[in-house]
């Protein structure tokens, strides 16, 4: 296997605040990882790094061999980084088909876009002239999984994807997750859903206090979890 | 029958104009997000630039096209997309208002000093003299020319933002910039094409406008500003409805123009203001109608609003009352005369800080409510402070009921309306001739006002020395209630209002009450300050105008909006021919000063808490340190006393004076122990008092941070609930 992403010492933060302080993480390509670990210990913060939102302030990222500091975010999305952000990844006064139309970088048409994301997604294909804000929670996630979708990233970075959603609905997005790490894409998942993400995941992280607390298997990392959970009570 | 059709066509044009000029404020509102209200301006000094390459120079008109609208207009918008608007981003919607009204006056400022006004610039039609005759009417070309513009900036624009890539960002980039950048795209590229465009529209509504009157800057720039209403009427999103609200405006003016001699001739006088302010009507109309906009959610900005000490506010009430009795002497009544105006614009600066600082309404119509207490004031003719009461009862009134049908709105809104208003009293209702209000006659402003020289309990203050320091005393007394307020209830409640509305409403406090409140409140402080206005000098109506009123908030954000030292800034600045004087025979500053304060204005967007804000740290290291702060008075009182006994004249005084200031403040710097930093000054004080003060997030406490009876006790100060005695008792048990 060959490592797709690298993350080396990586130290981040907001106005001189420091958030993570040296997290070092390897993800090889096609496998999944998911990150695990309480509110504020840095989850989100550790995926803004990765898709170049957020410069960090110390380590290196370095994705498919080269080192990528500092490299704005659009620049990465073209490569073949695609994040699906925490809240709704979509743009709430465009419509289903222009937020479809936003994703025709790497190449891809209009048309093809639509094809794609369509014969994934066929719920969206009778509500493309909608206004993707009033539409539900799960419809809008499918909308922005579409992006992966249609796209074909080489890593996809998914943060909280099923915040707020039924558990059925969750499901449903949950496969299609599925379907695209079969199909070869690396996914970074961020999840409250603990089970379901490790699930999916080859290998996870738990991160607290921005710091990597535990990593192994997921059968692994779930026990730890429910020893955790059960010592503390 | 003809000359309606040829009126309406007319108007047909004309509104095309306002659609060309409207669409390109819809385009940068809609995907920016900031409202440009310097558009107009920027439009007019497109004109003035066409007038220089076309006519001055000779240029033929297609090259000339190309280099404004093509050339210069673009690179303008994209420098200040680039040098401006990309750094206000986490700024209030007030500080990149007041950014753009900043640009609005420098453009102004830069257009007075580059074209001297007085010099006839005359300006051709497109195609002049060629007369399309039409079913009895004849259309000249150059109305053809503008409806075709607009129809192709119609198509244009939807094919752009419906139809392209780019234009699909540029709206997306309104929802979500950072979404933006992880589609692949680069949202800064989607802002500067807007605003590349947005000035090239401006631009050519200029260059289309300006042949109707002389080319001059002002009136020039408010005739675009006519077709702010048409934005307006397309809610700043919809394009459509922004030419329909445009077609409305133009026929409406048209029509107004083209009847008006209809009327009866002893009517005229009285409806030739209202066809002038016949625009701002219409927005006010549209404004009012429009549904109320959703409360908005808690906004975290980079600007705090510092809770002013006592000790502070009495030393500064102090200060100018004792500096003006200092200062009064040594001027001659000419000087004084001058200098007059100073405490009255520093009163009307100060009624800005409860309704524009504290609570988030950019009311644009202090000085116009200024202007209501000083023709109450004038009119009623009470040398005695209970003139000033009236003058303050009557503003006040006006200004709350301006203030009524606005409560639903915010932000732009608030700040359209109250320019609207402002554009109806100065271009109608002020200049009115005379009218009978039963059977007594009234005019709003007879020519000028007479001057009402204060009366105190017998002791006559007619001198302009003595109505020199009752005016600054007015002021101490007016700054020292403004502290009051903001250190009240109702002050904590004008900051929840601007920072988070909804929450406001749902923690049961009418919101509609509290603005109207604090709009009446402001409007009685203007209105005495107008009543101090004229009282030193006779009060014209183009003293209270638009124009006049906005350098005044311009200076007052500069200096920090929210502190009642800002206000004698004010007065200095724009009230006294000091700046004037300290550059005379150096600098023509009389000619560049708005060009000056709107440059300056414009860097609000890098510092948004002002200048005061800036001070305040140097204010309470001399205070902090005794020997220093004895040293500077001890300086200050011998410069007064070598000049009172005129051993010095005027200018080694100042200078004197300012390099006591600045020394003592170098001074205690330098005695500072290094080690001792501001923010430990204050827990050693152990007062939250302003800006520097470690704020903590309430979501935080107990995350974070220690949840301690200290912390607490710090929040419920921030938010003003330990007056209120509800202050939670902390528990220590537990661990
Ligand atoms: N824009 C920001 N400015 C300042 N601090 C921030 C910002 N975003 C996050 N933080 C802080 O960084 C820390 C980590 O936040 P982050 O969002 O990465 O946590 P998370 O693990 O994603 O939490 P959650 O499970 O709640 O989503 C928190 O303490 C948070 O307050
Ligand atoms: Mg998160």
């Amino acid at each position: 296997m060959t490592t797709l992403l690298e993350l080396r010492g990586i130290r981040a933060g907001y106005d001189g605040l420091e958030v993570l302080h040296g997290i070092d993480l390897v993800v090889e390509a096609g496998s999944v990882v998911a990150v695990l670990g309480p509110n504020g210990a840095g989850k989100t913060t550790l995926l803004r790094v990765v898709s170049g939102e957020l410069e960090p302030s110390g380590g290196d990222l370095v994705v498919g061999g080269r080192r990528l500091n500092g490299v704005p975010a659009a620049t990465l999305a073209r490569a073949g980084v695609c994040t699906i952000p925490e809240g709704r990844g979509v743009f709430p006064n465009l419509t289903v088909r222009e937020n479809l139309w936003m994703m025709t970088h790497r190449g891809v048409g209009r048309s093809e876009v639509e094809e794609t994301a369509f014969a994934y997604f066929p719920q969206l294909a009778a509500r493309t002239d909608q206004v993707a804000g009033t539409m539900s929670g799960g419809e809008q996630q499918m909308l922005a999984l579409a992006r992966a979708v249609v796209t074909g990233p080489a890593l996809l970075l998914l943060d909280e994807l099923s915040m707020g959603l039924a558990p059925l609905v969750v499901q449903g997005l949950f496969e299609a997750v599925d379907r695209l790490a079969r199909a070869g894409v690396a996914i970074v998942i961020v999840e409250q859903f603990v089970d379901a993400a490790l699930d999916l995941a080859d290998r996870a992280v738990i991160i607290s206090q921005g710091r990597v607390s535990s990593e192994g298997a997921p059968a692994q990392i779930r026990d730890e979890l429910r020893a955790a959970y059960f010592g503390a009570a | 029958m003809d000359k309606f059709l040829s009126i309406t066509v007319g108007g047909f044009a004309t509104g095309a104009i306002y659609a060309v000029a409207a669409s390109g404020l819809v385009l940068t509102y809609a995907t920016t997000g900031t409202f440009n209200f310097a558009h107009g301006a920027i439009g007019m000094v497109a004109a003035f630039l066409y007038w220089q390459v076309h006519v001055a120079w000779g240029w033929s008109t297609p090259v000339s096209l190309v280099a404004v609208l093509l050339v210069a207009a673009p690179l303008f918008g994209v420098g200040l997309e680039r040098l401006i608007m990309r750094r206000l981003e986490g700024t209030s919607e007030t500080t990149r208002l007041v950014v753009t009204i900043s640009l609005l006056l420098g453009l102004l400022g830069f257009s007075v000093a580059m074209w001297a006004p007085g010099t006839n610039r005359p300006m051709r039609q497109f195609f002049q003299g060629n007369v399309l005759e039409l079913a009895g009417i004849r259309i000249p070309w150059h109305q053809l020319v503008s409806l075709a513009a607009a129809a192709a900036v119609a198509i244009g624009l939807r094919l752009l933002l419906y139809g392209t890539r780019r234009g699909i960002t540029m709206r997306a980039s309104v929802d979500n910039r950072s979404l933006v950048a992880l589609n692949g795209s680069r949202p800064e590229h989607s802002a500067m094409v807007s605003w590349a465009l947005g000035c090239s529209l401006a631009a050519l509504s200029g260059i289309l406008i300006a042949p109707t009157l002389t080319l001059s800057a002002v009136p020039l720039t408010l005739l675009i500003v006519n077709a702010y209403g048409a934005a307006i009427f397309g809610r700043l999103q919809s394009l459509p409805l922004t030419f329909v609200g445009a077609m409305v405006i133009g026929l409406a003016t048209s029509y107004g123009i083209g009847y008006l001699s209809s009327l009866p001739t002893d009517l005229q006088p009285y409806a030739r203001g209202l066809v002038d302010a016949l625009p701002a009507i219409v927005l006010l109309a549209v404004v009012w109608l429009l549904p109320a906009s959703r409360l908005a959610q808690v906004t975290r900005t980079r600007e705090i609003a510092a809770k002013p000490s006592w000790g502070g506010a009495i030393a500064l009430a102090v200060a100018s009352v004792v500096g003006s009795a200092m200062l009064a002497p040594l001027l001659t009544t000419g000087e004084l005369v001058s200098i007059g105006r100073l405490w009255g614009i520093a009163i009307v600066g100060l009624s800005m800080i409860p309704v524009i600082g504290l609570s988030g309404q950019l009311s644009l119509s202090q000085l116009t409510f200024a202007g209501f207490g000083a023709v109450a004031y004038a009119h009623l003719g009470w040398a005695n402070p209970l003139g000033l009461v009236w003058a303050a009862l009557v503003a006040g009134v006006v200004a709350g009921l301006v203030a009524l049908p606005l409560v639903r709105l915010q932000g732009i809104y608030v700040a359209l309306a109250t320019a609207a208003f402002t554009v109806l009293c100065d271009r109608w209702l002020f200049p009115l001739p005379e009218f009978s209000i039963g059977s007594r006659p009234f005019q709003f402003f007879p020519g000028s006002l007479p001057v009402v020289r204060p009366h105190l309990l017998g002791i006559d203050l007619t001198s302009p020395t003595a109505s020199f320091v009752y005016a600054s005393v007015v002021f101490a007394l007016l700054a020292l209630l403004v502290v009051a307020i903001r250190r009240s209830a109702f002050g904590a409640r004008l900051i929840a209002i601007k920072e988070g509305p909804a929450a406001v409403a749902t923690a049961g406090i009418s919101v509609a009450a509290v603005k109207v409140g604090v709009f009446a409140l402001s409007g009685a402080i203007a209105g005495i300050g107008g009543a101090i206005l004229s009282s030193s000098s006779p009060a014209t109506v183009s003293q209270f105008d638009l124009v006049a009123g906005l350098p005044i908030l311009l200076v007052m954000v500069v200096g920090g909006i929210t502190s009642v030292g800002a206000p004698v800034f004010a007065g200095v600045f724009l009230g006294s021919p000091l700046p004037t004087k300290l550059m005379s025979g150096h600098f023509d500053l009389g000619r560049w000063q708005n060009a000056l304060i709107g440059l300056v204005g414009v860097s609000v967007g890098r510092n948004p808490n002002g200048v005061s804000a800036a001070l305040n740290p140097a204010g309470r290291r001399v205070k902090a340190d005794l020997p220093v702060a004895a040293a500077l008075i001890v300086a200050l009182g011998t410069a007064w006393g070598l000049r009172i006994t005129e051993t010095i004249s005027n200018g080694p005084y100042v200078a004197l004076t300012i390099a006591a200031l600045v020394g003592s403040v170098w001074l205690a710097r330098r005695r500072l122990p290094e080690a001792i930093s501001l923010a430990e000054l204050d827990s050693v004080r152990g007062v939250a008092s302003g800006a520097t003060a470690p704020m903590i997030e309430p979501e935080l406490l107990g995350l974070t941070v220690p949840y301690t009876p200290e912390a607490v006790a710090a929040l419920d100060e921030a938010l003003d609930l330990a007056s209120a005695g509800r202050r939670v008792e902390v528990s220590s048990a537990g661990g």
